[in-house]
Order: C-alpha cells, then sequence, then structure tokens
C-alpha cells in the first residue's frame, strides 16, 4: 500500500512522460510510413540504437506478428499475453479473470500457436533480450512477470525457431525488446488506474539517456479482490536495466527483474477452492556484452533466474536456470550474412513437501548447443535463409535441428514466403520426476516440423496477409487419464493443418477497422486447442492540435473448444466485445501529458468461460489516468 | 463539477459490477440427522456446517446457472454404524472417522443480476456428485 501510495502521489504531480517522446515518435512515424511508401519491407521490424543495430528479427522469411509496445501499453486486454491473442488469429491464450494468471493448478496464460503450446505451457518460449525466460522445473514462462512500460515492441514467431532459440521453440517464439530512450534526457511515466473488483493497477517508469549512459526501470503493482471467492491476488514486478554505449562498437549492458505473485485457485465456479493459494517470488539478472568492428558483430549474453514457488498444499520449490549464449554475426556483403553461435543451459532445482517432509530427488540438466544461420539475398527483392543447431541432449545424443526460408517482393506492395523448420522441446524436469499427477524419468524430447506458405500486400492503408500452414509433431508429451491412475508418454504423432488470415484497413478518417482469424483441424488433440478463432474490431484516432482522442473497440469469438481430447467435453462458443477510450491531454509549452483512460471489459456482459468452469468476469471497468514528464 | 459527476458516475457503475451479484442463501432442510458442510454454489462458497433447519449467510454469486454442491455428513447412519461395530468387537471402542459425501441438488437453478435466492435442500432434491475434481494439480 505504501508503494501504492508513493506512485499514486507521483503520478498527481504535474510532469509529462510519453510525449517528451512524442515528438521524436512524431518524426519516427513519420520516416515510417514514408519508408512504407516504397515497399513492403516493414520499417518496424528492426529498432536502431545509434550507430549499432540491435535487430529483433533475424530471419524475415519466419512469418511474424509484431506488437508495438504503445499497443501493449494501451491495450483493454488484462495481460501481455491476452494482447497478443488479439493481435493475431492463431495465437490462442487462455484466462479466468481480470489480471492474474497465477502458477500451478488453474493457472491460465497458456499460450497456443498453431496447435501447439498450452498445457504442458513449454512449447511457446518466451526470450527476453536475448534471454530465454522460463520457471526450470515446470518450463513455462510466468505470464505475470511482464511489464509493458519497458516493452520495445514484441515479435511473435509463429511456428517455432528452436535453430535459434534451443529448446521449447516448439510452436512459436514470442521475443521481447528493452525499451530505451531514444536521445539525451529523462521521461517518467505514471499509470494510476482503479476500477470494479477493488482492482488496482498501478506502475511507474522512467527512461533516462545521458551520454553513453541509458537506465529503464520501472515497478508495476497490481492488486484485485476479483470476481469471485479466491479470484483474489496481487503481485510486485520490479525492472532496471542499464546499458553503456562506448563509441558507436561496443554496448554493454545489464538488466535484472525481481517479482513476486500471489494468489489463488478460485477452482471451478461448481467446487471453489478459494483456499488453494499460490506464492511465487522470482528473479533473474542477464548481462550483454556486444561488439561491432566492419563486418563482424559479436553478443555474449550470461543470465540467471531463479524462482520460489510454495503452494498451499505444502509443495515448495527453488528452480534455476542459468546459462550463456554467445552469438557471432558476419554480413560479408549486403547479400551474404552469417549468424554462428553456441549456447549451453542448465536447469536444476530443488522440491520438497513442507508438510510431510518429503524430498523428490531431481537430476539437473545441461544442453550445450551450437548453432548457424546463413542469409542470401541473390537479388534484392528475394532473401533465402537456412540454418541448423546442434544439441547435445542428455537422453538422446546429438540432435540435430533445422530450417529453410525463402521470402520474395513483387511489384513493391506484394511479399511471398515460405519456411520450414525443425524443433525441439526437453521434457521439463516435473513431466520427469515430479508425480503431479504422474511423472516418467523414460520421456524422449518432442520434435515438431512446421510448414507456412504466407502471402501479404502491404500499401498505406491495406495490410492484408494469408498464411496456410502445417504443424507436425512427434513424441508430444501428454497426459492421459485421472488421478491416481494417470500417465505421461510420448504420443507418436501429431499433424495440424490451417489456415489463418488478416484484413487490417489503416487510418480512413481516423477509422482503422481490422478481422483476422484461424481455422485449424488438429485432429484428436482437441484439449484447449480451438477449431476456429476470429478477432475484430476497430480503431479510431482524432488529433485535436497536439492533443488525441482514442476510441478502440475489439472482439473475439472462439468456436471448437473442448476441455478434453478426442473432442470430449465441449464447451460454448467464447465471445465478448471490450472497448477503451482514451484523451491525450499535452499540456501547451510543457513537456507534460495527462492521459485519462477508460476500459470497459465484456461490454454485452456474456457469460463465457476458456477452461471449464472458471467463468470469466461480467462486464467490468477500469479507469485510469496515465501522466508522462 | 463535471470532473466531480464523471468520478461519482465511474465509482456508482465501478461499484454496481459487484453490489448488483445475485444474492443466495442455503438451507438445510434434508431431514434432522443430517448435516451439510462445504457448500457451494456458481462460485461463492460457505465456509460452515449447517445443520437442520440452519441456513447460510448471504453470498453474493456469479449470475448463471448452478446446482448448489455440498457435503452430506448422515448423524444417524454414523451413530448405527459405530454401534454395530462395538457390538461385533470385544476390545476397546475404536472412534470411526465420519463419512462426508459429495452431493449436489436436483435441480438447476437460474441467478441473476440483483436478485435474491433462498434455496432449499431436501431429501427428496439432491443426489450425489460426481463432478468433484481431482486432487492433483501442480
Amino acid at each position: 500500500m505504501f508503494l501504492l501510495l508513493i506512485s499514486f502521489l507521483l503520478s498527481v504531480t504535474p510532469g509529462s512522460p510519453e510525449n517528451s517522446v512524442a515528438s521524436s515518435k512524431k518524426t519516427s512515424s513519420a520516416k515510417s510510413s514514408k519508408k512504407m511508401k516504397t515497399g513492403v519491407l516493414p520499417a518496424d521490424e528492426k529498432i536502431v540504437v545509434k550507430g549499432h543495430r540491435v535487430f529483433i528479427r533475424k530471419d524475415s522469411t519466419r512469418d511474424t506478428t509484431i506488437v508495438k509496445g504503445e499497443k501493449l501499453r494501451e491495450s483493454s486486454s488484462a495481460s501481455i499475453f491476452e494482447t497478443l491473442s488479439h493481435e493475431s488469429g492463431d495465437i490462442y491464450v487462455t484466462s479466468r479473470g481480470v489480471s492474474l494468471h497465477g502458477v500451478a493448478s488453474g493457472s491460465t496464460g497458456g499460450i497456443y500457436i498453431r496447435g501447439l503450446g498450452g498445457f504442458p505451457n513449454s512449447q511457446i518460449l518466451i526470450v527476453e533480450d536475448g534471454v530465454p525466460d522460463y520457471q526450470g522445473i515446470f518450463g513455462h514462462p510466468i505470464p505475470d512477470a511482464y511489464i509493458p512500460d519497458l516493452i520495445d515492441k514484441t515479435l511473435v514467431i509463429k511456428g517455432g525457431d528452436s535453430v535459434l532459440f534451443g529448446t521449447n521453440a516448439m510452436g512459436g517464439v514470442v521475443i521481447m525488446n528493452t525499451r530505451w530512450r531514444k536521445s539525451d534526457g529523462m521521461d517518467i511515466f505514471s499509470d494510476f488506474s482503479t476500477g470494479s473488483y477493488n482492482t488496482i493497477k498501478n506502475s511507474i517508469a522512467m527512461l533516462s539517456r545521458t551520454g553513453v549512459w541509458d537506465a529503464s526501470a520501472a515497478l508495476s503493482v497490481f492488486e484485485t479482490d476479483g470476481h469471485r471467492d479466491g479470484a483474489q491476488g496481487s503481485k510486485l514486478v520490479g525492472m532496471l536495466s542499464s546499458r553503456w554505449r562506448l563509441g558507436n562498437s561496443m554496448i554493454l549492458s545489464a538488466r535484472s527483474r525481481i517479482m513476486h505473485i500471489s494468489g489463488a485457485d478460485p477452482g471451478p465456479v461448481t467446487h471453489p477452492t478459494p483456499d488453494n493459494w499460490y506464492d511465487v517470488w522470482r528473479g533473474s539478472v542477464s548481462a550483454g556484452f556486444s561488439i561491432k568492428k566492419s563486418i563482424f558483430t559479436m553478443n555474449l549474453i550470461p543470465y540467471l533466474n531463479l524462482g520460489q514457488h510454495k503452494l498451499y498444499d505444502g509443495f515448495k520449490s527453488i528452480d534455476v536456470v542459468s546459462g550463456a549464449i554467445l552469438e557471432s554475426r558476419f554480413r560479408f556483403s549486403k547479400e551474404l550474412c552469417l549468424i554462428s553461435g553456441t549456447g549451453v543451459e542448465i536447469v536444476d532445482g530443488h522440491v520438497e513437501n513442507r508438510i510431510s517432509d518429503e524430498y523428490t530427488s531431481i537430476d539437473s540438466r545441461i544442453s550445450p548447443a551450437l548453432y548457424s544461420q546463413l542469409t542470401y539475398k541473390p537479388f534484392s527483392q528475394t532473401e533465402a535463409v537456412t540454418g541448423g543447431r546442434i544439441i547435445l541432449d542428455e537422453s538422446e545424443g546429438p540432435v540435430f535441428l533445422y530450417k529453410a526460408g525463402l521470402s520474395q517482393v513483387l511489384l513493391d506492395y506484394f511479399r511471398l514466403s515460405t519456411g520450414i523448420s525443425r524443433n525441439f522441446r526437453n521434457p521439463t524436469l516435473r513431466e520427469l520426476y515430479l508425480p503431479y499427477p504422474v511423472a516418467n524419468p523414460d520421456l524422449k524430447p518432442e520434435y515438431s516440423l512446421n510448414w507456412n506458405a504466407t502471402i501479404r500486400f502491404i500499401t498505406d492503408i491495406f495490410d492484408i496477409s494469408s498464411t496456410v500452414y502445417r504443424t507436425s509433431a512427434r513424441n508430444l508429451i501428454k497426459y492421459f487419464g485421472s488421478w491416481p491412475t494417470a500417465e505421461v508418454v510420448n504420443i507418436d504423432s501429431y499433424t495440424v493443418w490451417g489456415v489463418e488470415g488478416k484484413v487490417r484497413i489503416k487510418n480512413i478518417f481516423g477509422f482503422s477497422p481490422f478481422i483476422m482469424g484461424n481455422f485449424q483441424d488438429v485432429g484428436r488433440y482437441t484439449k484447449q486447442n480451438p477449431d476456429g478463432k476470429v478477432d475484430f474490431g476497430i480503431d479510431f484516432t482524432r488529433k485535436f492540435g497536439l492533443n488525441s482522442l482514442k476510441i478502440t473497440v475489439s472482439a473475439q469469438y472462439i468456436h471448437g473448444l473442448y476441455m478434453d481430447n478426442y473432442s470430449r467435453n465441449p464447451m460454448d462458443d467464447v465471445f465478448y466485445i471490450d472497448g477503451s477510450i482514451r484523451y491525450r491531454y499535452i499540456l501547451s509549452g510543457r513537456k507534460i501529458s495527462i492521459e485519462p483512460y477508460l476500459i470497459l471489459r465484456n461490454l454485452l456482459d456474456n457469460q463465457y468461460a476458456f477452461v471449464e468452469g472458471y467463468t470469466m468476469p461480467g462486464f467490468n471497468i477500469l479507469a485510469g489516468v496515465k501522466i508522462g514528464i | 463539477m463535471r470532473l466531480l459527476l464523471l468520478l461519482s458516475s465511474f465509482l456508482i457503475l465501478s461499484a454496481g459490477c459487484e453490489e448488483a451479484y445475485p444474492e443466495v442463501v442455503v438451507v438445510n432442510m434434508i431431514r434432522e440427522d443430517i448435516l451439510v458442510r462445504n457448500i457451494s454454489f456458481n462460485g461463492c462458497q460457505w465456509d460452515t456446517v449447517l445443520a437442520f433447519g440452519d441456513s447460510t449467510s448471504p453470498g453474493s454469486c456469479l449470475k448463471g446457472s448452478d446446482r448448489v454442491h455440498f457435503e452430506k455428513f448422515a448423524a444417524a447412519a454414523y451413530v448405527e454404524n459405530s454401534e454395530e461395530d462395538s457390538d461385533s468387537t470385544d476390545t476397546e471402542d475404536e472412534i470411526e472417522t465420519p463419512l462426508w459425501f459429495n452431493y449436489q441438488t436436483v435441480t438447476t437453478h437460474h441467478v441473476d443480476y440483483g436478485e435474491f435466492h433462498l434455496i432449499v435442500l431436501t431429501y427428496e432434491g439432491m443426489e450425489q456428485d460426481f463432478s468433484v475434481p481431482g486432487p492433483y494439480g501442480h
């Protein structure tokens, strides 16, 4: 509460944030729109720092979705992952309440991309500034851990890319890059909101750039009583990043994050379990050393991620994920670029039951790997990419992964691309050793072979794309049966065919309507793997001098949702509409912006649920003000 | 003034979401020797044991449809079983663990915003509940 009070006081102090960046943003957006006119290669797919390019996207033949940080910050969705699910038809994310996804039984926030992911939520890899981010024992990310204020943009690689990112990048990779200030000065943002169910959301962030030093810091606090018994929870996330730029050729950086979340599994509405609490502490540190000399760029990233999870039933775990990545890039010419790297990752943990005083033995896992990717542009509009990775797996021995892709720009407005990749996931320590509900130390790694072909049409007004994809996997790890006779085994093979599309019309008299959809045939493995999903809505923006009004209405419809495989236990279709309205007011002559906003969720007050028995809240609202200095 | 109006409208709207939740009270009228506990209905749970004729406090539940789920303990059957067991053995009396069985109402009740519902549990109106989730997790 003390932190809340301080942040609130700071939030009501006159000042201005995002819009001291507003002028620079305006310039960069003008530049980017100018660039867009010249062709279809989106200018926003890379970020630029002074004299040194940092690429968020290393393979332009992969099918991706980019979500800008501003979109994440302004979204009416309750979490970053839910925002991502509104940005592409083939990304499906579960939810259970007004914000916290939680951990352990009853948790949500699982990302499904083209038939993979979700449960176990370890087939989609989250990468923050080049560092894989997941819980060591259970292998899943913590969906509540991310602060939109410090995210520059998010890139979702659909279909995965284990060649560049290693284990867990089976069905997709979500890459987040830290937001830095682009010119000297300092911005402070404060965002305070409150609403239904005694929900309080507050964050304060700072971006600073002084000479060769950059710093980004944020503190985010969230509390809610939830829409029903057991849905209450709180989280506190603090993050600090700093960067030292030595001329145009060298960057040293460091990033740290600490978070605490606590809440409960409310259980199905028919049989609530409000006392099933969890308490999670996690911390991570990473460093970056980047050097660029002529055609050569090298990055070294050591990292450490550890956490403590406690549950109501006496469960306590401490997990550690540590490793290092050394990657070099040789740009021999405009046509030829080679990325080579090596990495090693160590995953370890400790599990005990504090009530029964039982201890479960866990063997740590070490995975060294070598990888390489070659990009060749025989013509200015053509790009071919191929790559491979060798992982020395403890159970399988050497594992070879590969990928290939081709993209071609036609008539300046069309882009065709296709790609195939063989991806990989190690069984988690939980699946191997922990009886929740059952373990199997003989499990083999999972493999996927994903293919897609995409056609995209981009002009100043239209952004239209369509993708046909095939996801095939073998050795998938699945749980069958129920306690105490459950089993976890590798299953033979799994194939998904699907088609995904998007139409977005940009800024016609301030209106930007969009619709995107995905339809897939997932065969027998229908558990939380919906047949179809459609997202649609409209953005409206109107400028009044320096001030601006933004209204967004978005809807999501999900069809063919089952709670079990083999099309058993079907659920009602999901449909809901969210809306938001924001007015950004710039105090003239002063670098201060004040942005009151109102977020309206589930406008039609529909009853729906992503997970059986976990009914989502009815109509609820959140009102706040964002102040920037 | 306009700001105050806007703020108060927001607060009313915000608070309204929770205040308008349907209120539900459950009464145990099953039988004089039957106790019920762990009573739940559409998102709310009462941590209480109800003797015959007792009622829960009003609970704010989600709108929608559900049956009332509860655990039932038949005191007469327990005493009867205990006496039979103690007759059959000459050793010192052992206290038998009371068994609470999962039950639910036969009827599904629908509740909506602003409504007040008094749900009465009766002997004829209950059945065994096999929908209880399994005990595993993590």
